[in-house]
C-alpha cells in the first residue's frame, strides 16, 4: 500500500465511497448530532439501520429494535431516513466524479466508480485527483477515495481510506493489500460465502491461494471473477451510462406545496417548455424522461420513462409525462418537482422503419379506431382470426375479434 | 322460420369472439324421403321468396361428437335451384330444422389438434 504522490498508471479506477450515506447526509443537515449518541431508523421506525460511535459505546448495535436501543441509551437521538435528501447527495457524488472522468458508474448508494484511463495529463498527481473529486463533495460527508488498477481493489482501498483521504494501491501490491479482506466483501452470492466459511476460508488471501479451476468448478463464472478480484485483477469494467450525461433539468420549488394533481400537471407543463427552450435541448431528441418530486417531509417520488424512439416533439413528450402523473399515487404534497430530459441525441438517432408507409397507415388506423371507440363505446372494427380451420362445422373455423389498438 | 341455431347461442355466450359463417334459418318443403324440394326465405322487406329445387348435386352427413350428450348431426345438401342458382343447406338431424350455410372443405388438421 502506498499513499505517496505518484499518479496511478493508465488503466486505473477510482472509487468514491461514503459508508452509510443516509446517516452522513443527516449529520450534514444537522451538525448538532456530531459527537452525540444517535441512530438512523428504518422507514417503519422499528429497527436501527446505523449508529454513531457514541451510541455504540452504550451497546447500541445495527439491527436491534429502536425500543431496545432507547432502553440501552435513554439520551439516544433517533434520525428518520429522508430518501429525497439522500438522493440529492448521491447525485452530488456522481457529479463530483464526473468532474474527473466522463466514464462514471453509480454502483450503489454512496459508491461511485470512475474510469481514469486517459486522464493522467489532467491530474498528473494523486493530490490533484483528490482535490478535483473532494472539491464537489461536502467534507462533512467524510468522503473516502480509493485508486487502484481494478474495480474491487479500488473499492476496498476507498473503504480503508480515512475520511477525506485517498488510498492508492499499485497493481504489484494489490494481492497483499486484499489478502486480509473478508471473503464476504467479494462479488459472491451469500450462499457461496457461507460455503467458503464452512470450508474455513475467511479471508481473500486464502481464497486467492486456491486454484482458479477448483473455484470455478465450485462457484462457476462468478467464482472465477471473485478469484481474480481477490488477486487484484478484477475483470469487471466501470460501466458508465454516457447518454445519461447529456441532459437538461428544470425545477419548481413550490411554496405552498403542490397538493392537487392538476397543479402538478400545470407545473410540469411549464417545466417542459422551459427545458425544451434550453440551448442544450434545442433541435435535439430525448431518450429518457424522468420526474422527481420531494415532499415536505423528505419523501421521494420518482418516475422515469425510457423512450423506444427518441422524441423531439413537445406534444408527444407531454402525452408521456401526463400519463406518468395521471395514474400515479403521490406520497404527499410536493415542495420540489424536478423534470429531467436525458439522453439528448441528434435527430439521426431516430430508428426508422423499412416499412414506413405501412407503419404510418397502421398508426392512422389505430388513431381512427380510438376516435370511434370514444364515440361508440366499442371498436366497430374487427379482425378475422382462425380458430379451428380444420373443423368440419364451418362456423367453428374462423371468428371476428374486436380490433382494439 | 326456425329459431337461432343452438351453436350460435353458445358461441355468443361463452366467448368474446364472434363466429363467422353462422347458419341461417330456412323454410324448406320436403318430399316423402325428407329431401328438399323447395325453399322459402324472406328478403329484407319481409317478402317471401320461394324457389324450387331443380337438382340435388350432393348429399353428405356430418356427425360431430356423436358420443357426447349434446352432439351435432347434420345432413348437408348441395342443390341447384330453379334458374340455376346453387345453394348449400342442411337439416339439423336432432331438431329437424333447416339452415342455409356455405360449405367448403376444411384444412387438414395439424398433428394432435382436437377433433
Amino acid at each position: 500500500m502506498s499513499r505517496a504522490v505518484p499518479r496511478p498508471r493508465a488503466a486505473s479506477v477510482a472509487c468514491l465511497a461514503i459508508p452509510s450515506l443516509a446517516f452522513q447526509c443527516e449529520l450534514v443537515e444537522r451538525p448538532g448530532l456530531a459527537g452525540m449518541p444517535a441512530v438512523l431508523s428504518d422507514e417503519a421506525h422499528a429497527r436501527v439501520l446505523d449508529v454513531t460511535p457514541e451510541a455504540r459505546i452504550h451497546g447500541v448495535r445495527v439491527g436491534m429494535t429502536l425500543r431496545d436501543a432507547v432502553g440501552l441509551c435513554p439520551m439516544l437521538s433517533v434520525v428518520e431516513p429522508r430518501p429525497a435528501l439522500v438522493a440529492r447527495f448521491a447525485r452530488d457524488l456522481v457529479e463530483a466524479m464526473c468532474a474527473v472522468s466522463p466514464l462514471v458508474e453509480e454502483a450503489g448508494q454512496g459508491i461511485v466508480f470512475a474510469d481514469l484511463r486517459g486522464t493522467e495529463g489532467l491530474y498528473p498527481r494523486l493530490g490533484d485527483l483528490k482535490r478535483a473529486v473532494f472539491g464537489g463533495v461536502p467534507p462533512q460527508l467524510c468522503p473516502q477515495l480509493g485508486v487502484a488498477d481494478a474495480r474491487f481493489t479500488a473499492l476496498m482501498a476507498a473503504h480503508r481510506a480515512e475520511p477525506n483521504a485517498v488510498v492508492h494501491v499499485p497493481l504489484t501490491e494489490a494481492a497483499t493489500f486484499l489478502a486480509t479482506e473478508l471473503v464476504s466483501r467479494l462479488p459472491l452470492e451469500v450462499d457461496a460465502v457461507e460455503r467458503l466459511h464452512l470450508l474455513g476460508i475467511e479471508r481473500c488471501g486464502a481464497f486467492a491461494a486456491l486454484p482458479r479451476a477448483a473455484i470455478e468448478a465450485q462457484f462457476g463464472l462468478e467464482g472465477g471473477v471473485a478469484w481474480l478480484a481477490a488477486r487484484g485483477e478484477d475483470p469487471r469494467p466501470v460501466r458508465p451510462q454516457p447518454w445519461e450525461r447529456e441532459r437538461v433539468e428544470e425545477h419548481v420549488q413550490a411554496e405552498p406545496p403542490l397538493v392537487s394533481r392538476e397543479s402538478v400537471l400545470h407545473a410540469l407543463e411549464q417545466m417542459l417548455g422551459r427545458a425544451l427552450r434550453q440551448p442544450r435541448a434545442r433541435r435535439r431528441f430525448v431518450r429518457l424522461l424522468r420526474l422527481r418530486a420531494e415532499t415536505e417531509r423528505g419523501a421521494l417520488w420518482e418516475r422515469e420513462q425510457v423512450l423506444r424512439d427518441p422524441l423531439g416533439d413537445r406534444g408527444r413528450m407531454w402525452t408521456v409525462l401526463r400519463t406518468l402523473v395521471e395514474y400515479a399515487e403521490f406520497p404527499g404534497p410536493f415542495s420540489l418537482v424536478t423534470l429531467e430530459l436525458a439522453g439528448l441525441t441528434e435527430e439521426s438517432g431516430r430508428q426508422h422503419s423499412l416499412f414506413m408507409e405501412q407503419t404510418r397507415r397502421r398508426e392512422q388506423l389505430d388513431e381512427m379506431v380510438r376516435h370511434l371507440k370514444v364515440r361508440f363505446g366499442e371498436s366497430p372494427l374487427a379482425r378475422v382470426v382462425e380458430v379451428e380451420p380444420w373443423h368440419r362445422l364451418p362456423e367453428r373455423r374462423r371468428a371476428l375479434l374486436e380490433y382494439d389498438p | 322460420m326456425s329459431a337461432p341455431h343452438p351453436q350460435q347461442r353458445r358461441t355468443a355466450a361463452s366467448t368474446s369472439l364472434r363466429a363467422i359463417g353462422m347458419p341461417r334459418g330456412l323454410l324448406v318443403r320436403v318430399d316423402a324421403d325428407a329431401r328438399p324440394v323447395a325453399i322459402a326465405r324472406r328478403d329484407r322487406r319481409g317478402a317471401r321468396d320461394e324457389a324450387r329445387v331443380e337438382q340435388i348435386e350432393e348429399i353428405w352427413r356430418i356427425a360431430e361428437a356423436w358420443w357426447r350428450e349434446v352432439s351435432q348431426a347434420r345432413t348437408y345438401y348441395r342443390v341447384i335451384l330453379e334458374g340455376g342458382r346453387p345453394l348449400t343447406l342442411f337439416r339439423d338431424d336432432a331438431t329437424g330444422a333447416w339452415f342455409e350455410q356455405p360449405y367448403s372443405a376444411p384444412q387438414n388438421a395439424p398433428e394432435g389438434a382436437p377433433r
